[in-house]
């Protein structure tokens, strides 16, 4: 192999390699400090816009009666689907978490968060060709869980 | 700080739920409380990352979390990995039941 070659091979494994690991809060870290969801949205999509989507499914009470835990679970059935974003509009931080979807896992995720007050919970699920699709949903908070 | 896992494997699913005791803790400015939250966390499954998540403060206390893996059986062992915000980490390795 020419030399030439040979650091041009090397430098794709080696950009390849950090995009495997830790790639994502190297490139993103700064979308969960931004206090509006469309700056965090901006940082990690960019100026793609959400259009929503019957494949993208939020599962979230309509009520919540302790904003400390709230369960919710982040679904699609998109094929292509690549990774899901979750925000909450109304929490001082917005973003609440981003999975990477992995070939081999069903793209079904649940967990907890933490909810202020009333807000519009929304997800976003970014498909490999780039786009962009979202489902939202209110719900309602009797006591905040942000209170700290 | 320690990782429960309940994972069960049944007709070439496995369903995972962890539970991870952690703080989550928030900012608090006028407590002059620093934040300290998980930021990463990664499940991996035969060498390969089967889940990816980035927890925020939005996060609940001790986070619990719920993913179901294709290609699992019995027998199987995957390694959860976290790390938060302060540069601390916990790994783990659980036996599919």
């Amino acid at each position: 192999m020419e030399r030439r070659s040979f650091i041009k091979f090397g430098g794709v494994f080696a950009l390849a390699g950090t995009a495997a690991y830790a790639g994502f809060l190297e490139d993103h870290s700064k979308a969960f400090t931004f206090e509006k969801s469309d700056k965090a949205m901006n940082n990690l999509y960019g100026s793609a816009k959400a259009a929503s989507s019957d494949k993208v499914t939020l599962t979230v009470p309509d009520i919540a009666e302790n904003g400390a835990a709230v369960p919710v679970t982040v679904a699609t059935d998109l094929k292509d689907a690549v990774m899901m974003t979750l925000f909450v509009e109304k929490n001082p931080y917005p973003l609440i978490a981003a999975w990477e979807i992995h070939e081999g896992t069903i793209p079904e995720f649940s967990t907890r968060i933490r909810m202020g007050k009333t807000s519009d919970v929304t997800l976003v699920v970014k498909t490999k060709d780039g786009k962009l699709h979202m489902a939202k949903q209110q719900v309602k908070v009797t006591v905040g869980g942000c209170g700290g | 700080m320690g990782i429960k896992a309940i994972a069960k494997a049944k007709n070439d699913v496995a369903t995972v739920k962890l539970l991870v005791k952690h703080p989550m803790q928030m900012e608090n400015k006028e407590k002059n409380q620093k934040p300290k939250f998980i930021e990463q966390l990664t499940v991996t499954h035969g060498g390969k990352t089967v889940y990816s998540m980035y927890p925020s403060m939005g996060v609940s206390k001790n986070p619990y979390i719920k993913f179901m893996l294709k290609g699992a059986k019995s027998g199987d062992t995957i390694t959860v990995m976290w790390k938060d915000n302060t540069g601390e980490s916990e790994t783990k390795d659980f036996k599919l039941r």
